[in-house]
């Protein structure tokens, strides 16, 4: 029935289009679309938070130390850059758990770009190949123009982001402990013109977006009185038409959910 | 008679029917199967679903429709389709959904049913089902219509339905209104009629209740209950739909022996054009009532009470003679515009009309303007010297406003004019000759100034031939409504606003008011008003007044007091033209001084001696 929905939804689409379902009471996964791997855009930001707090799990990282912004730091964002650090004064310190917020609630760039110096681009996709996420790919900072120009992008799954977070939801990634620290950061994530948009403040949903010129992503919880995961990207489209689209196989899965 | 804009009930608000612009007030979320719907057309924002069974058959405009505007790809011409879209948005629009199914052979050997789409689109939900190939069932968030399919024309009498956040907006039927239009013209955004089964209302037992919006039964809820049983109320209640209002009366008939209830709704536009029929039928009225004196001509005297008809009258006789005319009334009567209007109709009309304000040229001056000056007459003088104004003016007319403000000196001059109809230019040697039609006004009392020996009493009669006196607006109360229906339209026009009417509240505030200004003041009220108002008639608060020219509402006097009123203003008056003299005054009044001071004292009168006096400030009690 969902199928079948989601499938007269997405009839005539241009483009590529993925969504994977996961209805997480009674286990039943589902995957729909005609394609799996999509560029990452902002959801490459998921990956540098597990990396984030398994560092920290590991005695690795201190979450509390300090780094401070230098102009340099913002000179490769051109134009109108996304977040709030870009705009605060040099020399601002913040620690990296401030890195961690400022980029998983209002998607900021610079604060992503900063982790991945710190966190080491390597260990970010060395984890994500242990866990077995091999389509999970950071192969650049964001905004790093001369790679985007090479073609050099970051990747991510549909299929594979569900994955991420039903492991959270079940308190298997890093540790319960950690698993329910970024589930708890990612419902204050600022984006809710997509999965969030068909709800009420009531229904919480954990989730992290991908935005770009031709690319969409959306990916997390919702926590309905059935809860499930729904991971959804487009490339290739419209995103102005995948976003109606998204909305809709959102409101199709919750259906029965609420 | 029904009306179109009447909710007829039962006694137990059982529907009975529902007036044609009354179906907006229906609440569409209610109806499982919808009766039907208002009035309109597909707009930014409604979404729609059509089943095309075969896109041949469709036509080519229903393609091209659905490309252009919609964006809607069909990839296979001769395919069957189910299309779900939304009418583009400024700034967003929806890529419709299109999907094609297996055609309709028409030969009943298929399943029983199939669906042919299920999911969300655009926020809805669209369910389209088909069963034994007769029938389709289209189901939007909860409401559903049915349709059956004609295998001779292979064409559905439901093809469409379009819909939005209130429910179902639109469906085709067989109702002959709505089956004639084409499914590609209501795309493109063509008025649909209304379509309601009231048969199935009344079978299915809707009630007011179930049927209409909220927002509306609630107030017609309270207002039956208030009412009680039969009576009609003649109070209008106001409802609030979408942001408009709606004026709601209530009213109870019989039909065939049976008690009914309707409820008669009225848009603001409704209202104003009853208002505006309503307001031409008292006009109507009014003129009517005049008596059998037909004026050719009304010198734009607005009015017709008695007064201004004398007015007219004398100006009939007067405008088409030579004679000099003196014109007097208090300042914003109109004095100017009537002078203008005089010279119109008189024979001269197609000559100059020269208009002096005596008051508005300087003091030394007033005499080279009113009858020029030779080349070197004076130091300053032009080259080829001036001609004045009785030359310019010559055989037309000459309209000295103001005046008393002619200098005493002058005045001698004039008379001479007037009697010989000859003058000299200043330093001029050659007679002129003069042949102008004159007309005076003034606002200041000429025979008390004559009497202050302020005016030469030889002129005062020179121009006192044909004296005429427009009395001030407080005098015409009467004819208020008149004078400003014929003052609004051309205001409303001026200010490029929508026509106005003026409410029966705002007349009975401005009958109340003093106009110390006149119709000039009245002119300007009106303006504000015009401009003050929110919708198409002027209310009390658009009228904005000086307080204390309000009358308020005086408890009544006794003859006693109204005489000692009286008295009191009489000598106030008094006193102010003979510039405070207590024994001129007396002598005036013919009483003893003593007689006088005692009534002074009583009154509380108190006026020092002055200069000047005017009867401008009748009204201007101490």
């Amino acid at each position: 029935m969902m199928m079948t929905m989601i499938t007269d939804r997405l009839a005539n689409v241009k483009g590529d289009f993925g969504v994977c379902y996961v209805d997480l009471t009674e286990d039943k996964h589902l995957f729909c679309g005609n394609c799996q791997v999509f560029p990452a855009s902002g959801m490459v930001k998921l990956m540098a938070l597990v990396e984030c707090y398994r560092q920290i799990e590991e005695g690795k990282l201190n979450p509390n130390k300090l780094y401070t912004i230098r102009n340099q730091d913002r000179a490769m964002f051109e134009g109108r850059p996304y977040g709030a650090l870009h705009f605060l004064h040099e020399g601002i310190r913040l620690t990296v758990f401030d890195l961690c917020n400022l980029m998983i609630t209002v998607s900021d760039n610079l604060a992503f770009n900063l982790l991945v110096d710190i966190l080491g681009m390597e260990r970010i996709n060395e984890t994500f190949q242990l866990l077995g996420y091999h389509h999970m790919e950071l192969k650049r900072k964001l905004f790093d123009n001369e790679k985007m120009e090479a073609g050099v992008e970051n990747t991510i799954s549909v299929k594979e982001i569900a994955m991420i977070f039903e492991r959270m939801y079940k308190g298997q990634l890093i540790s319960e402990k950690a698993s329910r620290d970024m589930l708890a950061l990612m419902t204050q994530h600022q984006r809710t013109s997509m999965i969030p948009y068909v709800f009420t403040e009531a229904v919480q949903v954990s989730h992290q977006t991908g935005f770009d010129e031709y690319a969409l992503a959306d990916g997390g919880i919702v926590y309905t009185k059935k809860p499930f995961i729904l991971a959804m990207a487009a490339a290739k489209m419209d995103i102005r038409e995948a976003e109606i689209i998204m909305r809709d196989i959102t409101q199709i899965c919750a259906k029965d959910m609420v | 008679m029904i009306l179109r804009n009447t909710i007829v009930t039962d006694q137990k608000n059982g529907l009975i029917h529902l007036g044609e612009d009354t179906l907006e007030l229906v609440s569409k979320r209610e109806m499982t199967y919808p009766l039907g719907y208002a009035r309109g057309r597909i707009m930014e924002g409604d979404a729609f679903v059509i089943i095309i069974p075969d896109m041949v058959q469709a036509g080519c405009k229903l393609r091209q429709v659905l490309k252009e505007v919609y964006d809607a790809d069909m990839q296979d011409d001769n395919g069957s389709y189910v299309i779900l879209g939304v009418f583009p948005k400024q700034g967003q629009a929806v890529k419709p959904l299109v999907k094609a199914f297996d055609g309709i052979r028409g030969d009943g050997q298929d399943a029983k049913s199939t669906l042919l789409l299920d999911t969300v689109f655009a926020g809805y939900q669209v369910q389209v089902t088909m069963e034994w190939e007769d029938v389709i069932t289209i189901t939007v968030d909860g409401q559903t219509v049915v349709s059956t399919i004609d295998h001779d024309k292979f064409t559905l009498n439901t093809p469409m339905v379009i819909f939005n956040e209130n429910g179902m907006k639109y469906f085709c039927t067989d109702d002959p209104k709505t089956a004639k239009i084409p499914v590609e013209s209501i795309l493109e955004g063509e008025e649909f009629p209304w379509f309601w089964d009231g048969n199935r209302m009344k079978t299915e037992g809707w009630t007011m209740e179930r049927l209409l919006r909220p927002e509306v039964y609630r107030p017609l809820f309270a207002m039956d209950a208030a009412m009680g049983a039969s009576k009609n109320d003649e109070e209008m209640h106001i409802v609030d739909v979408d942001g408009h209002k709606l004026a709601v009366q209530q009213i109870f008939y019989s039909e065939e022996g049976n008690s009914i209830k309707g409820w008669q709704f009225f848009s603001e536009d409704d209202m104003t054009e009853v208002l505006g029929r309503y307001s031409r039928g008292y006009e109507a009225m009014q003129r009517a009532s005049e008596q059998d004196f037909m004026v050719e001509y009304t010198f734009g005297l607005h009015g017709n009470d008695e007064t201004i008809r004398r007015i007219r009258y004398l100006l009939q006789k007067s405008a088409v003679t030579n004679t000099t005319i003196l014109l007097t009334g208090e300042s914003g009567t109109g004095k100017t515009f009537l002078a203008k209007e005089i010279h119109k109709h008189s024979k001269r009309s197609d000559r100059a009309f020269v208009h002096v304000n005596c008051a508005a040229i300087p003091y030394n001056l007033i005499e080279s303007e009113l009858f020029g000056y030779e080349e070197g007459a004076f130091t300053g003088a032009k080259r080829g010297g001036k001609a004045g104004y009785f030359e310019i003016a010559e055989g037309g007319t000459l309209f000295l406003d103001e005046i008393t403000e002619m200098p005493l000196s002058l005045q001698g001059k004039l008379l001479e004019v007037l009697q010989n109809k000859t003058y000299f230019r200043i330093g001029g040697e050659k007679k002129q000759r003069t042949d102008v039609r004159l007309i005076v006004a003034t606002n200041k009392n000429l025979a008390g100034m004559v009497e202050a020996h302020r005016f030469r009493e030889d002129l005062f009669y020179r121009i006192n031939v044909f004296p005429i006196e427009i009395p001030p607006l407080r005098q015409r109360l009467s004819s208020l409504f008149s004078i400003i229906a014929d003052l609004l339209p051309e205001i409303c026009l001026r200010l490029d606003v929508g026509q106005q009417v003026v409410g029966m509240e705002a007349l009975e505030k401005m009958k109340r008011y003093h106009w110390p200004g006149n119709i000039r003041e009245l002119e300007n009220v009106l303006e504000k008003a015009c401009i003050l108002s929110d919708g198409k008639m002027i209310l009390p608060e658009d009228v904005e007044l000086e307080l204390k020219d309000m009358e308020t509402e005086k408890p009544r006097l006794t003859l006693k007091e109204q005489k000692e009123e009286f008295e009191k203003k009489v000598i106030i008056k008094t006193l102010r033209q003979n510039k405070g003299s207590r024994i001129e005054t007396a002598r005036q009044l013919a009483i003893g001084k003593t007689s006088l001071f005692e009534k002074m004292k009583k009154y509380q009168i108190e006026m020092a001696e002055r200069e000047d006096v005017s009867h401008d400030d009748d009204n201007d009690y101490r």
